[in-house]
């Protein structure tokens, strides 16, 4: 009798049992470690009274320290500055290379290979290669510069020049990731408006304008929407590259939230500014998919 | 009946994944060489020990890859076969063992049982209850000599609080690095070094071999650490004997703008000092770019490799860092192992630790590339003679080491510091603007 209520039950609750395990999985991996956080914004935990467990509690402390922070701004000004620079030249370029990749051509495949390695590689790694790279006395950078009679730049070393330096690196570690998805989302279009504008007799730039573009939006906003959580996650290329030097020119969010905790070791500190941009995060990802949405009912 | 089939096999298959991820009682200790149950989740370990006695407790030491972690490695390998031991050395990344020890300590976690860190960290840590000192087993020791056979700088780094809380059993000093074929006489004072600098300064002197006279490593975390020797020197210090701020004192202030003047006016260093660490600087000497350097040690050998420094081999000498009012003064750092408060292996840990410190595991250490700041090794003719001629000129050196910031809050006032005198190199702010608003901060953080 037992067997079968079990399988009566099992019967009419399939979903939630077959979904069960991932929700506990989720919850535990997940669930804490965001609760945790938030519990230890709201706290004065640090290096010192973190095992002990008694750090008080001090409410929206933190959150006022963070926010009233002048460096915190200025991280948050830079992240603005090379993320948004480079994504707008990542979208540019991104579309360019799928354009060109939407048609057959000799060498495709290879090319195709050749422009995905960025996306490959370590962004640790990155920022190690293209320290070399970028050195004012060794790199490469300077010396194929002075081939065309440019004397070196101290691209690390100058407070404009490591911004130029930091938005090159980004453009080129994610412009394929870019590419990638322009491609996928070029090679999904329907073909009739192009080939009823082509019997129109629109030009390849009017196609491109009034056809490609606006069938293109949905993507962009994906796009859009993956660099900015990115830009809040980026550490690794810039700690590797500059440690947010010279000065504090390159110092990212993310970089300063690592100062914080690691080596301010005020972890609620660091708590509270991890909320703050998930937060965010989370805002202009809905705002961003609202206006995907917008779109699709409208066109509907 | 297929819903109900399928569910049940889900459940069934969740709960064998469930049971098989479970944690295990711990086995007894290997007998081979075998990564442990740490050591396989981190891509950055390695394990390194000889067949142990299957009865000996298994002691864990996190250390930094790189010399230091190859001479622990070998000096283990020692232990364990001379007493049957189980000593396994996991070596960790050099960038980011810093945040895995203090993260393991701040969990309450019982492995490793010793740490290996940089004598800048300890304080924060004594101070956080994440260690116990080794002085109740100093007496059980007396081959450790303490008093009479280490550095003055070594043990004064390895103590908090009245007790140490470090076995030294690596020093690293910075001191003066030079080409000997382009400078036959090492400069004195900071005024020949100016001068020096700027001779081999190609902008300043065109016939110049070198494209810049020095260099130093300005990268925002190390920032400070370069300009520490000539504040120094010149009689001025980060904080005072007891505690006070005064990096701001006008002794300060007259040497940080003697240093920003070097590097931005007299452009005698590379413009893009300020992203520069020790690799640069290897790289820079390497290639003949810039004559001298304020350097680790560390890199002397690799410079005066043949296969690897064909340009500059047999030619790279080390000497006492230019001398100001207060004398010439090394940046010295010492390393060596701490005991986990939490470790359930103390003894084990320990019996490890003091031998490894000893005359007998100092010597094995240093001839396995570590540098053992036991006076008596750097007498040991063998290894004086393994090390070359700099190796009396870098015990000189040491004589007159300086150590950095010696407070709980050291990792957070020089995070202060490095702040503000990064944005002085990157002419964001002017010398003294940096050191005032750098020592305000850190008066906040100390509440003077």
């Amino acid at each position: 009798m037992p067997t079968r209520r079990l399988g009566t039950f099992l019967d009419r609750h399939a979903r939630i049992v077959l979904l069960l395990p991932a929700l506990v999985l989720l919850l535990a991996l997940f669930g804490y470690p965001i609760i945790y956080t938030i519990d230890l914004s709201v706290r004065n935990v640090n290096l010192f009274n973190i095992q002990r467990g008694d750090a008080p509690f001090v409410g929206l402390e933190n959150y006022i320290q963070v926010m009233s922070d002048p460096a915190i701004w200025n991280a948050f000004y830079v992240t603005v500055l090379f993320f948004g620079v480079s994504l707008v030249i990542q979208l540019v370029l991104g579309m360019a290379l799928a354009l060109v990749f939407n048609r057959a051509f000799f060498g495709k495949s290879v090319l195709m290979t050749v422009c995905l390695i960025p996306m490959m590689v370590t962004p640790i790694a990155v920022g190690m290669f293209w320290r070399l790279m970028l050195n004012a006395q060794w790199g490469i950078v300077n010396y194929l510069l002075s081939l065309v009679g440019i004397p070196p730049q101290p691209w690390l070393g100058d407070t404009t020049l490591v911004q130029i330096a930091v938005i090159g690196v980004y453009v080129w570690l994610d412009v394929s990731f870019v590419f990638l998805v322009f491609l996928g989302g070029l090679t999904a279009l329907p073909i009739e408006p192009f080939e009823a504008a082509s019997m129109d007799g629109a030009s390849a730039l009017q196609s491109f304008r009034y056809i490609t573009l606006p069938l293109m939006t949905p993507v962009i906003l994906v796009i859009v929407i993956t660099r900015i959580i990115d830009a809040f996650r980026a550490f690794d290329v810039i700690y590797a590259l500059t440690e947010g030097g010279p000065g504090d020119s390159s110092r990212v969010i993310a970089l300063e939230l690592y100062q914080i905790a690691f080596r301010r070791l005020q972890y609620s500190d660091a708590a509270a500014l991890a909320i703050l941009m998930s937060v965010l995060m989370i805002v202009l990802t809905a705002l961003l998919l609202r206006a995907i949405r917008y779109r699709a009912v409208a066109k509907a | 009946m297929h819903k109900r089939l399928v569910a049940s096999l889900l459940v069934i298959v969740v709960s064998l994944i469930v049971i098989a991820c479970a944690p295990v009682a711990p086995a007894a200790p290997s007998t081979g060489t075998q990564p442990t149950a740490a050591s396989a989740e981190q891509p950055t370990v390695a394990a390194a020990t000889q067949p142990a006695a299957a009865t000996a407790p298994q002691v864990t030491i996190w250390i930094i890859e790189g010399p230091e972690g190859n001479a622990m490695v070998k000096a283990a390998e020692e232990y364990n076969k001379k007493f049957n031991a189980n000593v396994v050395v996991q070596l960790q990344g050099r960038n980011t063992i810093q945040e895995k020890q203090r993260t393991a300590m701040a969990s309450g976690a019982d492995q490793p049982d010793m740490h290996f860190v940089i004598s800048p960290d300890l304080p924060s840590l004594a101070a956080a209850g994440f260690l116990d000192p080794w002085d109740p087993y100093v007496k059980d020791h007396p081959e450790l000599n303490w008093d009479k056979d280490f550095f003055p700088t070594a043990r004064s780094e390895s103590m908090f609080d009245g007790k140490i809380y470090m076995l030294p059993t690596d020093v690293t000093g910075e001191v003066l690095i030079y080409n000997s074929e382009l400078i036959p006489n090492p400069p004195k004072d900071w005024d020949e070094y100016l001068e020096t600098a700027k001779k081999f300064t190609k902008s300043i002197n065109p016939d110049s071999p070198t494209d810049y006279g020095t260099a130093f490593g300005g990268r925002p975390s190390i920032a400070s650490e370069s300009w520490s020797i000539h504040l120094w020197s010149q009689g001025g210090d980060i904080l005072d004997d007891n505690g006070k701020v005064v990096v701001d004192s006008p002794v300060a202030i007259e040497s940080f703008k003697w240093w920003v003047d070097m590097m931005r006016n007299q452009k005698v260093v590379p413009p893009d000092v300020t992203s520069w660490a020790y690799p640069e600087k290897n790289v820079a000497l390497q290639e003949v770019r810039i004559p001298m350097a304020s350097h680790f040690q560390a890199g002397l050998p690799v410079l005066n490799d043949c296969a690897q420094s064909p340009k500059v081999c047999g030619k790279m000498k080390l000497s006492k860092n230019p001398a100001g009012p207060a004398g010439s003064i090394t940046f010295v750092q010492t390393l060596g192992l701490l005991l986990n408060s939490k470790s359930k292996n103390k003894d084990a840990a320990a019996d490890f630790a003091f031998w490894v410190v000893s005359p007998e595991g100092s010597k094995i250490f240093t001839e396995a590339g570590g540098t053992s700041p036991r006076i008596s090794v750097f007498g040991d003719p063998a290894i004086a003679a393994s090390r070359g001629a700099w190796w009396k000129d870098y015990e000189e050196a040491l004589q007159s080491g300086h150590g950095t910031i010696r407070d709980p809050h050291a990792s957070e006032l020089l995070e202060a510091l490095d702040a503000q005198i990064s944005k002085a190199y990157a002419g964001q702010i002017s010398p003294e603007d940096a050191l005032k608003q750098a020592a305000a901060d850190m008066r906040k953080i100390l509440g003077q």
